[in-house]
Order: C-alpha cells, then sequence, then structure tokens
C-alpha cells in the first residue's frame, strides 16, 4: 500500500475518524494496531519478523536499565543489537559478501562456489533496525530510561507512516508524544500543507522523471554524452523529490495524528559545501550515523588523522547502509574522499561567493549521484567518461538526448514541463531561505498551486518511493 | 479543518475550469502546419492523405505538391485507427471541409486492433462534442473507468499547453502540411533484422471493419474519390503470416466494396533495402523520397 494509492487514501481517512472519536488515551492502541496492519500489506509474513527484533530489543533495554554495572549494561546493549544487526545482514548483505569473497579466492586462484541465497530484504529493515539500535544506545547512553509499556514501544518502532522509509527518529523524540495525543489544528494543517508539498514532489517531478533516467542508466551505451549529462541532472532532482517527499509525507502523515517528527531534509541543493550538505540530506540517518558511529570512533577530536578515518569508515557505512553494492560503496567512499579534502585543504571554499559554493557543492553532489544510481562501477564510470567527451550542443545531440522522454514529438513539452516544476521547488526553497515570507496567504497560495498541479500533471502510474528499496 | 477544506474547495473550481477551458477551447492553440485546424481555415483541399505515422514518414510532402494538381495536406495521428479516421473525416466534413481526392492508410494491424485513442493530439486538435464522441466510442468498446476518464479529459495534452509558446514552436517547424521535414537516417540491415514483428492478431476487429465501411460510403456520398495506400514495410513484415492474413482480409474487404487500393507491392520499390526504413514500417527520408515519385506517378 504506498502512500499514493487510493487504498492508503481511504485508509488514512478512515483512522483518522476513528482516531478522533478515540478517547485520548486510547489514541496510540489505534495506531498500534494501524502500524501492523499497513505493515502487513506490504509482507504480512515478515510481520513475525519484526515483532520478534521489537519483543528482543524491548527485553534488552529493559536489561541493560536494570543492569547494576556498565559491564552488565554494554553486555545487554551488544545483546540487544548484534542480533539485530545480524539480521540486517543476513538480508542485507549476506549475498554480497558470498559474492566479494567468492570473486576475492578467485584471484588468487583458490576453489571458489557462491551460494547465493534468494533472500528478500523485508520492507524498512534498514530503518526498524536502526530504531531499535537507536532505542538501546540512548538507554546505555542514560539519555533515556526503557519504555515499561511493550506495546508503546512497538509503536514507536513500527510507527506506520515511517516504517517503510524513515525517517529515523529518535526514541526521546516520538515515545513521549505516543502518551498524550491531542488534537492540534495548527500541526493538523501544517500536515496537510507537507503532504500536499510532499505528493507534489513525488508524482509531479519524481514519477515524471523515472522512465527517462532509468532507460539512460541501464543503457548508457546506447545515448550520447547529452543524453548522460540530462540523466544524471535529472537523477539529482528525481531523488531528492522522490525521498524528500517521502519524508515531507511520512511527517505530514504523523502531524495529522498530532504527532512532531524531526525535518529529515532542508534545503539540501542549496549547500555551502558538502559538510553542509550531509547537515541537510537525510537528516535522521545523517546525525544517526554522526551520534553513533562517527562520535564512539572519537569523532574529531584525536588529531587529523584519526578524524579522516573516522570521515572514510562513517560515509563508507553510510553507502554501504543504502544497499549491498560496490556503486554504493563508492558512493560513500567519493563522499568521503569530498569532506576528508575539504578537511585537508582548510575549507578553500568558504573564500568564494555563496552562490558559486552552492553551484560547485552541487555539481560535486550530483557527480557523485551517478555512481548511486548506475547498476555497476563500470556504467558509472561510462557515464562519467560519455559525459566528458560525448557532451554536445548540437541540435541533433540535443534532440537525441531528449527524444527518450515520450518517444515522439511530445517529448520537449515532456521535459520543459518536469523542468519548470523542479524550478519551482527551487524557487521556493530558495525564498524560504533568502526571502522568508510569512503571510499565511503566501503560503496558502503555494499549496493550491501544488494541489491544481498535482491532478492536473501528476504520475499516478509510477514507481514506488526509491528508498522503500533500502 | 476548515482552511483544509477551504483549499480543496478553491482547489476544486480552479481544476475544473481549467479542464472545461481546456477542452473546449485548447484546439484554438494547435498548430498550424499540421492536425486538423489548417484544413479547416484552408476549407478545400483536393488531395487529402489521413493514416498514421506510417503516411507522415512515407510520404513526401514537397515532392506531392510540386507533382500532383492542387493542394495536397496528410493528416496524421500515431496509430490512427480506421474508427478514429472515420471520426476526424466527418469532424472536417462538419466544418464544411471540400475533399476531392481522399486517400486513406491501409496498415491491417490497426485495423485488427479494438477500438482506442493512440495518440492524444486528436483531443488537442478537437471540440468537445468530438471529444465526447471519441469517449463514447472507446467507452463501447473498452472497459473504461476514472483513470482512463482522468487521462482523456484531464491530463492529456497538459505539457504540450503549458509548453505551448515553445513546444508549438519547435513542433510546427517539423512539419509541412502535415508531413514531416525531418530527415530521418535508415537503419542498417543488421538493425532491422533484429527488430521483433508484432506478434498476432485474432482478424480484422468488427468496429475498425464497420469503420472502414461507412468510410467508403461517406466518400461516396459526398463525391469523394478513395484511394487505400499500402506504404512499404521492411521485407521482414511481408513474410510474417500474421500481417499477409489481415492484408488479405484488407484486400478482400476493399474489394467487397469496389474500392481501389494501392499495395507496396504495386510501386516499384526495394522493401529490401535497409536505408530506405528507420524501422520495419517507417520509411527514412531516402525511402520517403523514392516511395512517393513512384507513388505519385500511379496515383489516381
Amino acid at each position: 500500500m504506498t502512500f499514493y494509492s487510493f487504498s492508503f487514501l481511504e485508509f488514512i481517512l478512515v483512522l483518522l475518524l476513528l482516531y478522533y472519536v478515540t478517547p485520548g488515551r486510547h489514541r496510540w492502541k489505534l495506531l498500534l494496531a494501524a502500524s501492523y496492519i499497513f505493515y502487513m500489506t506490504w509482507e504480512w509474513k515478515l510481520v513475525l519478523l519484526l515483532l520478534a527484533c521489537t519483543l528482543w530489543t524491548y527485553f534488552t533495554g529493559m536489561q541493560i536499565q536494570a543492569a547494576d554495572s556498565r559491564k552488565a549494561a554494554k553486555f545487554w546493549l551488544l545483546s540487544g543489537i548484534l542480533p539485530v544487526l545480524g539480521l540486517l545482514f543476513l538480508y542485507k548483505y549476506l549475498n554480497f559478501f558470498l559474492e566479494a569473497s567468492a570473486k576475492f579466492l578467485t584471484v588468487f586462484h583458490l576453489p571458489a562456489e557462491s551460494k547465493m541465497t534468494a533472500i528478500l530484504a523485508p520492507v524498512g529493515i534498514s530503518f526498524y533496525t536502526f530504531k531499535m539500535i537507536s532505542y538501546l544506545a540512548e538507554i546505555y547512553k542514560d539519555n533515556i530510561k526503557a519504555e515499561s509499556n511493550f506495546f508503546l514501544y512497538a509503536l514507536y518502532i513500527s510507527f506506520f507512516p515511517q516504517i517503510i522509509a524513515g525517517p529515523i527518529e529518535r526514541p526521546d523524540s516520538l515515545l513521549p508524544q505516543f502518551r498524550n495525543l491531542q488534537y492540534n489544528p495548527v500541526l493538523f494543517y501544517q500536515g496537510f500543507e507537507l503532504i500536499v508539498i510532499g505528493f507534489f514532489k513525488k508524482l509531479v517531478i519524481a514519477n515524471r522523471l523515472s522512465n527517462y533516467v532509468d532507460t539512460i542508466f541501464q543503457n548508457p551505451r546506447d545515448y550520447n554524452g547529452t543524453a548522460g549529462f540530462l540523466a544524471a541532472l535529472l537523477f539529482s532532482i528525481l531523488i531528492y523529490c522522490d525521498f524528500s517527499g517521502y519524508s515531507d509525507i511520512a511527517i505530514g502523515i504523523g502531524n495529522l495524528f498530532g504527532i512532531t517528527c524531526i525535518r529529515n531534509f532542508d534545503k539540501p541543493y542549496l549547500s555551502k559545501n558538502i559538510r553542509d550538505f550531509w547537515r541537510r540530506w537525510h537528516i535522521s540517518l545523517s546525525s544517526w550515523l554522526r551520534d553513533y558511529v562517527f562520535i564512539p570512533l572519537g569523532g574529531s577530536r584525536k588529531g587529523t588523522a584519526v578524524t579522516l578515518r573516522n570521515i572514510g569508515i562513517t560515509f563508507i557505512l553510510s553507502g554501504l547502509w543504502h544497499g549491498a553494492d560496490w556503486t554504493f560503496l563508492l558512493w560513500g567512499g567519493i563522499h568521503a574522499l569530498y569532506q576528508q579534502a575539504s578537511l585537508l585543504a582548510g575549507g578553500i571554499l568558504h573564500k568564494l561567493n555563496e552562490k558559486i559554493q552552492i553551484v560547485i557543492t552541487y555539481i560535486l553532489v550530483t557527480a557523485a549521484w551517478i555512481f548511486f544510481k548506475a547498476n555497476t562501477i563500470d556504467t558509472a564510470l561510462y557515464m562519467v567518461k560519455n559525459i566528458i567527451f560525448n557532451f554536445s550542443l548540437r541540435i541533433e545531440a540535443i534532440q537525441a538526448a531528449v527524444l527518450p522522454f515520450t518517444g515522439d514529438n511530445t517529448c520537449l513539452a515532456y521535459l520543459l514541463t518536469v523542468l519548470l516544476f523542479a524550478f519551482f521547488i527551487f524557487a521556493k526553497e530558495w525564498n524560504e531561505k533568502y526571502k522568508p515570507h510569512k503571510k499565511a496567504a503566501f503560503h496558502m497560495a503555494w499549496t493550491v498551486f501544488f494541489l491544481v498541479t498535482i491532478f492536473l500533471f501528476g504520475n499516478f502510474g509510477g514507481s514506488s518511493f526509491l528508498y522503500a528499496q533500502f | 479543518m476548515k482552511r483544509i477544506l477551504r483549499l480543496l474547495l478553491i482547489t476544486g473550481i480552479l481544476v475544473t475550469a481549467i479542464v472545461i477551458l481546456k477542452n473546449n477551447f485548447a484546439y484554438k492553440l494547435t498548430g498550424t502546419s499540421y492536425g486538423m485546424q489548417p484544413i479547416i481555415k484552408e476549407g478545400y483541399i483536393k488531395n487529402l492523405f489521413i493514416g498514421s505515422s506510417m503516411f507522415r514518414q512515407g510520404l513526401d510532402i514537397n515532392y506531392m505538391e510540386g507533382n500532383l494538381e492542387g493542394s495536397s495536406y496528410i493528416l496524421t495521428y500515431n496509430g490512427n485507427q480506421p474508427v478514429l479516421m472515420l471520426m476526424e473525416l466527418e469532424y472536417l466534413l462538419d466544418y464544411g471541409v471540400r475533399i476531392e481526392n481522399l486517400y486513406m492508410d491501409l496498415y491491417p494491424y490497426t485495423a485488427a486492433a479494438p477500438p482506442w485513442i493512440s495518440d492524444n493530439k486528436i483531443l488537442l486538435d478537437t471540440n468537445l462534442a468530438m471529444k465526447i464522441k471519441i469517449w463514447d466510442m472507446i467507452s463501447e468498446n473498452n472497459t473504461v473507468g476514472i483513470k482512463e476518464f482522468y487521462d482523456f479529459f484531464v491530463s492529456a495534452n497538459n505539457d504540450y499547453l503549458l509548453t505551448y509558446p515553445i513546444s508549438n514552436t519547435l513542433i510546427s517547424n517539423t512539419f509541412y502540411r502535415g508531413g514531416s521535414t525531418l530527415k530521418p537516417e535508415g537503419s542498417t540491415r543488421k538493425e532491422l533484422d533484429a527488430l521483433q514483428g508484432f506478434g498476432t492478431r485474432e482478424g480484422l476487429n468488427e468496429a475498425q471493419v464497420g469503420a472502414i465501411k461507412a468510410v467508403i460510403a461517406l466518400a461516396k456520398e459526398k463525391d469523394m474519390n478513395i484511394t487505400y495506400i499500402e506504404t512499404p514495410k521492411y521485407a521482414t513484415m511481408f513474410s510474417d503470416d500474421t500481417y499477409l492474413i489481415l492484408k488479405k482480409d484488407m484486400v478482400q474487404l476493399l474489394d467487397s466494396m469496389e474500392t481501389s487500393y494501392i499495395l507496396a507491392e504495386d510501386i516499384p520499390f526495394d522493401c529490401k533495402e535497409a536505408s530506405y526504413f528507420q524501422d520495419l514500417i517507417h520509411l527514412s527520408f531516402d525511402g520517403r523520397q523514392a516511395y512517393t515519385q513512384e507513388l505519385v506517378g500511379v496515383l489516381p
């Protein structure tokens, strides 16, 4: 049940109705039931895995709190985290490591037999396992108390707007809210606005771009460098609109139920440098990696060499989190290199005009996206080579690059339309950052514009959200 | 909640107004070198060719203008089916257009397909009454729901209309009197041999056959000379059993209606010459020139 299906609309309307006729103290129970029903519409068999992980981490959380020494607490922390990570490894990374080790053995002419298993990773596993780890780590660090009510904890893990693709909400922000769920008209309206923006990004921009981008990235050798360049550029727009669109909808749905959530994106393509970009892109994951990987490794407090190492490890893990593939690892590695180079160069970008900094950062991020999107490293390298050596602004090259949008003479109208709407998103974010407008009528006008555009230009037949696969 | 309802109401009013305006008046914004509107403005066409992209790619309008008596125009929509060609002809006649020689596309596959609109440009070219007529035809012959209705009346051609000043200028420049001015290159034999055929069909579709009969009857009633033309297809198409059976059925139908036709084999044209084809059914620029020169010589 995707967010933009009619069945989800029915689900949410019925749930809202039931929710607000239910007394406040019982509302969380309804949310818990709804969350499990929602998850079962994706994969009803794997709900048992979710339940088992929830039970185990609930139990270990209680043990960490009850432990009479740091050693015992650490034991229970690891007892909670390792099985969860083990499951994540089994479902997401086992095949990758089997294949990689088989290839490694082949290099040394050793007998290698890769026994790949057909395991399909449970939907949302990367997100809910990180929530569990976060919960246990915060108890261990004495930042929160273990939740005594198992069902409230189960709701924190399975909260339906977030279980498929985040945000990875922290327990200290979400759990206390479940105890006091009230109707908040301001939050309700904000949620509605966010949902509209999210649908606009997904249906009007991301869904319209996905076919073209997939076509070029799957067979880059069939297209010229101009098409490669356009596909790379459009993928940067697609992934932003797809993922931030999902996050907006997820946060917005939370708001409808009186729940505030952390912001997952904050105008990332207006970042002045890569570090700034990671403060604005997938904030819930970036901050998770900062708090539970980078800082425990020593962060930036132990000299340049250790900082460089920690940056490398954190970004490689970030790449790996996105998927078990060399392309994701390389993508993480490229971002690590950007950050390391910036650290060593002492932030030379800072001396430039702010707009130039934004453009340079965008180009660097977009170049790295090529490795993220390509199926293999060879394909990514070919794309880069094709863009550098076969890019042309000749009319024939542009025609050939644009034609795959629709395959006929409507292709240009299609491209111009989607670029125009992407520009609106950019203009809106630019205004919010540099010329904030506080009048309610201004925001209402934007919302009406987005709604009208969704009705007239929405592509409702597109693919699922990209981050649902992670 | 009141604010949300107000927003939804404003949105509903705006969307409805835009959709009504679009469906009633968008045809006034269509191209000046392609589609039905230039024909209506002109009022009289001596040689009108109605067909699909095969006519657009296969007929050289410049050559026909120079070598056929009177005015010529190629009216094409992608995948144009007989049922739609009938409606297009009726639409033009309703607007008082006079036609002397009518040349219709003979492509058996579109005549074997269930009625459907294969090119939304028709909706851009026509008034609301015609759209409703097409919608009724689709609904009668297919199972349609909200999605189809939405695609048909709400979302069709919105991109084009939004970007009209640019899109129309660029698209209009690729047409002259309905014919394509683009010069697509031919393929190689290897490329064409690698292409798949179009699969099997279960004979001609009843509604399409009815439309062909209606077109012929209308032509007779309005004193138009009517000829069906099969543009050349790459050699492999002529060894495709399904294509040959459907073609035979079409020919039998035209014979039974005592209607003239020109088949691909009636024209001296090398269907094995790969450089004459973009793909299995569309001619390249070279193919278009070579074929039109021969065709003009035999047109009645």
